[in-house]
């Protein structure tokens, strides 16, 4: 019998619409203003269709500027607040259920594509553990849902995931499933398991690659499930943890410190109806696999097509067959990584603009809730505001060359409040100030919420570093901003005329840090770009260079800040000065302090010949004849196979052994592992070819195995 | 005892050529590759499947030494794996992969080292904990049917979609969408520098 669950007051229909009222009037208070002080600027010069344009953009992203400062403002008093938000999830979960054997199946799922194999699974095996330790293990199943392209990768996941399973005991309990076809990515993966085996659980707790959770929390969310019914996902707020670089350092840092108020003002109008954001998350799988399968968009990728962005839409749909979707505020234990550079940042963020772009689409679909259309819509608005805002930009200098061009002297006119109006500069700067003040109220309103919790502040280094840690960061954001701006118009515009957008080939170093080469190349533009720009902004007038100033010293200073934030070094010394410390470095929870040992055991493991490590992978299903069993085992065997099938995996066999895998493409390789007939083949092959008929690569794999040492030296012999 | 009392040793079984040097060393190396560490043991065995190939080659002289000494280790394996799974492991081309299976998984190399193809004095509990190996990939199916749903995208989206679906058809209509745009630019450029 299910433990009874103590019932919880959630808001009726009222009270969900006199909070919303309370951030929409905020949000007013805030713009309405801001816009009539901008719109009277312009009437005191003489409006025209620019200045008309000006105020348009200026509204819009005045409004996002201000919906953000609202949400802090409002979860900064939800945590003030005696007892803190009454309407939160975690609420429904009583202490005293805490021992309570959970009789809930829920499969634990992490999609994995090309990820490091080592991060991936020592990572699920901290989440196993810690799980376990709770007494609710026999609860969870765990599968590892591989899209993994790469041969190697998929041979590494193979033999660890066999390894994780009988180290941990745990045959029947973790499964790894690897698809033939990556049909639909992500979103395809997780379908697939639900039409496997969706029927045999509960729930699914959705992990992301680089995901750890404590037990506790898995422990929990689960819980929390159990006591709503109605509850059709519950997204916790993952904390980025394990920075290294300085740009990773300071994302974690920024997400731990201001995250918490404006998780808590997102919960505080969203209630429950909440969004999905692909991981860290639970959800009940029956209504999932009823209600939110997804459907193809109008037209062709990037813009139509497949759904890229799948989570939005799956709340989206869950919502609309009338199922909650909640935020799970202060629940703890829950982490992930982020990107390590600037390049890998603009990477990510193309992936997701590309999928929040196609949700242009939804966002008049029939059936949806106004809420999801709105966070659909600030999914979107969270790129499109970049091209907005160069578009802001470059409006701004277009009206101040025109009248740079009039030769005339500025003498504005009256106001709309004549004769209540302040002097033309002051009212311009008193707007920008205000305009600043918002940007930097959340920051502030975090600050006071880590002064009003004792012990807090230690968490974070204390308050000399965490001063100094915003100062930096702030500094650093600034810089980076226009950055992104440049990037994500790029992005939008190519994504609009149906291109994709062509990387440099990412190389790195041997901690994932930029590379000048890829550096240069990436960020030239942007240089070059912002240069021109000051340039022009200078010859139109040099007053408005210097306002343009923090904008165009980030695009000139694009590589070095790029070079310097992803550089480990300079991370490991920030960390050496307390600098951007979260609690999870002063006071780590288990589940990471493991992890992080862990891993740095993996590092230290003998690390294959440089010759072989491209293909080694590849190299240990051929030869090793453990890896080849196992990889056997884990393929589907044929009934039979067409002779030119049986022909084209002879040519490529043959090819393999005598030229090496280094004259094999991706594709072949893969096709070569996909066959089990071929992988038998290849095993006997390799072992019975003679020595010089095989490829010099598959010679000096061989010789690994070899008890054998090279004939010792002798001065005889020169 | 004087030295003439020793038994004289006996020629060597092995020949001294470099095709065998080839096949004793691949077929060393492909125990190894089975996780045996024990130099002895190593030897022992590399040394009977040698001598067991060359007896084989001597019947089939077209046989190169090293196909006869993999085609010995492979044979040798197999019957192993038959004696200690049972004739149902699996055919003759899958036994090898299924015997290799049982060992990673039941662990022989590290808790049975000296056992390595070894049939005889196998003890019961390493036959048993191989026979009891299987690698559960899943557990068993339940299937539904989660398959795409459409969604009515309502009247603007669909209005869109068609459109987007007439430029794609149509190169002439892009061509003068382009046209047209790069016009309105200019336009508006003109309108600015007025």
């Amino acid at each position: 019998m299910s433990p009874k669950i103590p019932p919880i007051a959630w808001p009726d229909r009222g009270h969900i619409a006199v909070r919303r009222l309370w951030m929409g009037a905020l949000m007013a208070l805030l713009v309405g203003p801001a816009v009539f002080a901008m719109a009277d600027l312009h009437y005191r010069t003489g409006f025209d269709g620019w200045r008309w344009a000006h105020l348009g953009l200026f509204a819009i992203l005045f409004s996002l500027v201000a919906f953000g400062t609202v949400q802090a403002l409002v979860g900064f008093v939800q945590r003030r607040r005696q007892g803190g938000d009454p309407y939160r999830i975690i609420s429904t979960v009583g202490v005293e259920l805490g021992a309570a054997p959970l009789k809930a199946p829920t499969a634990v799922v992490m999609p994995v594509c090309n990820e490091d194999p080592s991060r991936v699974f020592e990572g699920l095996r901290s989440i196993i553990e810690a799980v376990d330790a709770t007494g609710q293990g026999d609860n969870f199943h765990y599968f590892i849902l591989s899209d993994s392209s790469d041969p190697n990768r998929w041979v590494e996941e193979e033999a660890a995931w066999l390894a994780l399973t009988q180290q941990l005991h745990a045959r029947g309990r973790i499964f790894y499933r690897k698809r033939r076809v990556n049909t639909n990515k992500k979103a395809g993966n997780m379908a697939d398991f639900c039409r496997r085996w969706g029927r045999g659980y509960r729930y699914m707790v959705v992990l992301d690659a680089d995901s750890v959770m404590t037990g506790e929390s898995v422990v929990k969310l689960t819980r929390m499930m159990e006591a709503n019914e109605r509850v059709g996902i519950i997204q916790t707020v993952p904390q980025l943890v394990r920075g290294e670089t300085m740009l990773s350092r300071m994302q974690q840092f920024a997400s731990r410190l201001y995250g918490s108020i404006f998780s808590a003002g997102l919960n505080s109008w969203q209630l429950g109806e909440g969004n999905y954001w692909g991981h860290n998350a639970i959800i009940r799988l029956e209504p999932f696999i009823r209600h939110c399968s997804l459907p193809d968009l109008p037209g062709a990728e990037p813009f139509g097509g497949r759904i890229l962005s799948h989570d939005y839409v799956e709340a989206a749909l869950m919502r609309r067959a009338g199922w909650a979707v909640w935020l799970a505020v202060d629940l703890e234990g829950s982490y992930e990584e982020g990107p390590t550079n600037l390049i890998d940042f603009a990477k990510r963020d193309r992936r997701w603009l590309q999928g929040n772009l196609q949700h242009t689409w939804l966002l008049t679909a029939r059936g949806l809730r106004t809420t999801s259309r709105l966070h659909l819509l600030l999914g979107v608005m969270a790129f499109v505001a970049s091209p907005l805002w160069l578009a802001f930009l470059v409006l701004s200098m277009v009206i101040v060359w025109r009248f740079e061009a009039t030769g005339l002297t500025l003498l504005p006119g009256d106001g709309l409040l004549a004769p209540y109006h302040l002097p033309y500069g002051a009212q311009a700067l008193g707007l920008f100030i205000f305009t600043l003040s918002l940007l930097f109220l959340p920051k502030l309103l975090a600050l006071i919420d880590l002064a009003c919790r004792p012990g807090a502040v230690l968490g974070f280094g204390g308050w000399p570093r965490v001063v100094a840690s915003v100062v930096i960061e702030t500094v650093a954001f600034t810089l980076i901003a226009p950055v992104l701006m440049l990037f994500h118009t790029k992005f939008v515009a190519l994504t609009l005329s149906g291109r994709g957008v062509a990387w440099i080939t990412q190389r790195r170093g041997a901690d994932g840090e930029p590379e000048w080469r890829e550096t240069i190349l990436t960020h030239g533009g942007q240089t070059a770009f912002g240069l021109g720009w000051a340039a022009l902004a200078w010859w139109i007038q040099p007053a408005l260079a210097a306002w343009m100033a923090p904008i165009l010293l980030g695009l000139v200073a694009a590589i070095p800040v790029s070079l310097l934030t992803g550089q480990v070094a300079w991370g490991n010394r920030l960390r050496s000065w307390g600098l951007f410390m979260v609690p999870e470095e002063t006071d780590p929870p288990t589940v990471l302090r493991e992890l992080e040992e862990r891993l740095e055991a993996c590092r230290h493991h003998t690390a294959p010949l440089p010759e072989l490590a491209d293909d080694l992978g590849l190299m240990e299903v051929v030869l090793d004849p453990y890896v080849n069993a196992v990889h056997l085992a884990l393929l589907r065997e044929r009934e039979r196979r067409p002779t030119a099938r049986e022909q084209r995996m002879a040519t490529l066999s043959e090819r393999l052994l005598r030229d090496g895998p280094g004259h094999l493409t991706k594709a072949e390789k893969i096709a070569l592992l996909q066959d089990d007939e071929a992988v038998v083949e290849l095993h006997r092959e390799i072992w019975s070819c003679p020595t010089e008929k095989l490829s010099a690569w598959w010679q000096l794999a061989i010789r690994h195995y070899n008890v054998i040492s090279p004939a010792p030296p002798t001065v005889l012999h020169r | 005892m004087s030295l003439s009392s020793l038994e004289p040793i006996p020629p060597p079984r092995l020949p001294a050529d470099p095709a065998w040097d080839e096949a004793f060393m691949r077929v060393e190396s492909y125990l190894r590759a089975h996780q045996v560490e024990s130099r002895i043991l190593l030897s022992r065995l590399t040394v009977e499947i040698i001598r067991a190939a060359r007896d084989r080659v001597e019947a089939e002289p077209n046989v190169a030494p090293l196909a006869a000494a993999m085609k010995e280790a492979n044979a040798r394996l197999g019957a192993w794996f038959t004696q200690l799974l049972g004739e149902e492991a699996g055919t003759r081309q899958r036994l090898g992969p299924r015997g290799r299976l049982a060992l990673v998984l039941a662990g022989v190399s590290q808790r049975w080292p000296q056992h390595f193809l070894d049939g005889e004095t196998a003890p019961p509990e390493m036959v048993e904990a191989m026979r009891a190996t299987y690698l559960e990939v899943g557990p068993e199916m339940q299937f539904t049917n989660m398959a795409p749903r459409p969604i009515d995208l309502g009247p603007i989206a669909n209005v869109a979609g068609e459109t987007w679906d007439t430029f794609r058809r149509r190169p002439w209509l892009r061509g003068a969408a382009a046209v047209l745009a790069i016009a309105g630019v200019l336009a508006l450029i003109w309108f600015a520098t007025r």
